[in-house]
């Protein structure tokens, strides 16, 4: 569906006129995204997702490489022109407050894409606001309001329809749910899921919370300093990732059950300077593992021994540490209390409009 | 029990809109020598305002202490008088946020920041200062501490600025600390690393700490007890065990389920539907009952107290959680 083949891109950060520091946003990554599938793309900040994301949307040009949409190559620049791609690919960001126009009501947020795209006459439009409408779950009242009456769930949730109102093929989420407290994530998050199970949409997530990908994900991506690491099935990375970078952020994460927490000492060190990418393997100064080959031989995104489409650029990548699950798996009493809100989510309508 | 701080029936209101509301309501809590509570709750449950108001930090004119007692080593913070608050605060109470930035000074090198504070205090000589600021430094575990002395805040990575931050506010060997969100700014393996350093300095000198976050794997992490507040009140309270265990109050639960770890099986997450409300909305017995699953009418509607299950257990429920379930399977 979307295919990035060693996509460069270099920013100018500053230096004089004569002799420009460049830094490495993206460097020469190749990734594909398959049609229907919820794909998640994880790293530290500042490793290059929402670089990719918005080269992806068409908001950027790359220096080099390419970028295929659905088997065709698109050219610069061209996402940005051609009404059609930008109908196709559409984007939502983390903090939906500032991506919504705060003079306009949510009735007209919805419409604007739906007269631009060519939706249809004003009644076909206005059957479409109505549906968009009951997919987020708004009364139809309350498309009369401006979107700082809603919370910010609430508006993450006008940003969704908005961006799936003329049916994209594909909807690149950054960090949409980095800003929204635990008890809203879910409402977002299960509306994605619907949105990719229900309407086939592909969905491209950026997000930094490995427990919750781990979760939605199909399949993952990891990136480390413009370069996707590690990719594959979510299981098969999460359960046994073969990429030293994978595992310590995985280490990291906080949890709540006891037996599954801290595998191992936190990752020393911070991300190295976009500026000055260490050689042959991007990692070798922060992993533990690192021997006199990764200083000479860079590894390439190769598949891992015995698996099925799981790759690491790791020499060490054939040799298999799964990680220990928690012995029983984790249990509170009365978790289950909240449970049927998860069914009761279940879409109502989505199928139907997709018929 | 020794108590450092205690916090008796605290209420603050803000205003907003020309009225004034109710933020925090009746808060009671107690932090003993080198223990760690950790406050838990969504954004706008009054956590941070809880904070500033044991820091006499809340802003003139916009939220205020309207009741309650601050008990902090005989005097009470909630009456005290300004030269009092600024000698309790900076000295024995430090404290952490989560944007550094923010509680930096951002034209003033590092090490003069550092400096600064201990020769307005006339402790020590410019040298003497200088040699403990690079001491704090290399304890908060700062790469290379004597560039950094040098250095400007904005040329640091955020992980560097918050470990500033904590070598700033321990520097004068306070007995308490409270770090508010200190680490929901940074990446998940800069945040191990600032957590790690934390805690070490927490156990070293056996401080006391009051620490907010939203994130229940922190305080697994670093937490002696739990208080759990809900639309300015707190919902429940225990140990670290009691609340992840075994917790009782339906919002706790709720919060718990929340996580991706304990999700049911499958994609989708658990939703608590509805949100936090708002300051003026007016309501009837419990805070948490438009979204709790097990809202009865009539009982759950009159007022509901904060009722002790077990010693240090207390929970603001009528119909509190009582499985025993977990513990037959485990038998
Ligand atoms: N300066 C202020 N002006 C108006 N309202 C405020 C102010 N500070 C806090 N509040 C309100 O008080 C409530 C509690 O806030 P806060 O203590 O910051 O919660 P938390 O730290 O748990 O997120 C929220 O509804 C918030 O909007
Ligand atoms: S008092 Fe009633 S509404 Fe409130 S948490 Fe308990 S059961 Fe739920
Ligand atoms: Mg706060």
């Amino acid at each position: 569906m979307l295919e990035l083949k060693g996509a460069v891109k270099r920013y100018s950060g500053g230096g004089s006129i004569f002799k420009k520091r460049w830094l490495t946003a993206l460097d020469h990554l190749s990734l594909t995204v398959r049609r229907g599938e919820f794909f998640s793309l994880v790293g530290e900040s500042g490793c290059g997702k929402s670089t990719l994301a918005r080269i992806v949307a068409g908001l950027e040009n790359l220096d080099d490489g390419e970028l295929h949409f659905d088997g065709r190559r698109v050219p610069d620049i061209s996402i940005f022109k051609d009404r059609q791609m930008r109908r196709r690919v559409q984007m939502i960001f983390q903090d939906p407050y500032s991506s919504l126009n705060p003079r306009m009501r949510v009735g007209d947020i919805l419409r604007e894409p739906l007269r631009s795209f060519g939706w249809g006459d004003a009644p076909a439009i206005e059957k479409r606001v109505v549906e968009l409408a009951e997919i987020i779950r708004f009364p139809l009242s309350t498309l009369e309001r401006y979107p700082h009456q809603f919370s910010g769930g609430q508006r993450q949730r006008i940003a969704i329809a908005r961006a799936i109102a003329a049916t994209p093929e594909v909807l690149i989420c950054d960090e949409p749910v980095s800003a929204l407290d635990v008890s809203i994530k879910g409402q977002i998050i299960n509306l994605l899921i619907d949105i990719q199970e229900q309407l086939g949409v592909t969905i491209l997530f950026i997000s930094h919370d490995l427990s919750l990908v781990s979760k939605i994900s199909d399949r993952v991506g990891v990136m480390y300093l413009g370069r996707i690491v590690e990719i594959g099935d979510a299981a098969s990375v999460f359960s046994d990732p073969r990429h030293p970078y994978t595992r310590v952020l995985l280490d990291a994460i906080p949890t709540v059950n006891r037996d599954g927490r801290r595998q191992g000492a936190p990752l020393a060190g911070e991300v190295p300077s976009p500026f000055a990418i260490p050689t042959a393997c991007r990692f070798r100064d922060r992993c533990s593992l690192a021997f006199d080959k990764c200083a000479i031989e860079e590894p390439g995104l190769d598949a891992v021994a015995s698996t099925r489409a799981h790759y690491a650029a790791c020499h060490l990548r054939d040799r298999a540490q799964p990680r220990k699950a928690a012995a029983d798996p984790p249990r509170i009493p009365g978790v289950e209390i909240f449970y049927t809100n998860t069914s009761e989510h279940q879409p109502s309508n989505l199928a139907k409009e997709t018929a | 029990m020794d108590t450092l701080l205690e916090i008796n029936n605290l209420s603050v209101t803000v205003m907003t809109g020309g009225r004034e509301l109710a933020a925090v309501r009746n808060v009671s809590l107690d932090v003993a020598p080198g223990e760690v509570l950790a406050i838990v709750g969504e954004s706008g449950s009054g956590k941070s305002l809880t904070a500033l108001s044991v820091l006499g930090l809340l802003s003139k004119g916009v939220a205020r202490i309207s009741e309650g007692e601050i008990i902090f080593d005989g005097d009470d913070l909630a009456k005290a008088r300004p030269h009092v608050l600024d000698r309790h605060r900076g000295r024995d109470i430090g404290m952490i946020f989560q944007e550094p930035l923010s509680a930096l000074n951002p034209v003033l090198k590092i090490g003069d920041q550092i400096i600064e504070g201990m020769v307005v205090r006339n402790e020590v000589s410019r040298t003497e200062a200088r040699k403990r600021a690079l001491a704090a430094l290399t304890d908060v575990r700062v790469s290379d501490p004597e560039r950094r002395l040098d250095q400007y805040p904005h040329e640091l990575s955020g992980g560097m600025r918050q470990r500033v931050m904590i070598a700033l506010a321990l520097i004068s060997s306070p007995r308490l600390l409270i770090a508010d969100e200190p680490t929901t700014a940074l990446d998940v393996t800069i945040q191990a690393q600032v957590l790690e350093v934390l805690k070490d300095l927490q156990r070293r000198r056996g401080l006391s700490m009051i620490l907010i976050t939203h994130d229940l794997g922190i305080v697994a992490d670093m937490a002696d007890r739990i208080a759990v507040m809900y639309a300015g009140e707190i919902v429940e309270t225990g140990t670290v065990d009691d609340i992840l265990s075994a917790p009782k109050h339906p919002y706790t639960i709720g919060l718990l389920s929340c996580l991706p770890e304990f999700s049911p099986p499958g994609r989708r997450l658990v939703v608590m539907q509805g949100s936090i409300p708002a300051l003026d909305e007016r309501i009837d017995g419990c805070r948490f009952k438009s979204r709790c699953p097990r809202y009865q009418p009539g009982p759950c509607d009159a007022p509901i107290p904060l009722i002790d299950l077990a010693p240090g257990h207390q929970c603001r429920c009528i119909r509190p959680f009582r499985s025993q379930l977990a513990k037959v399977h485990h038998a």
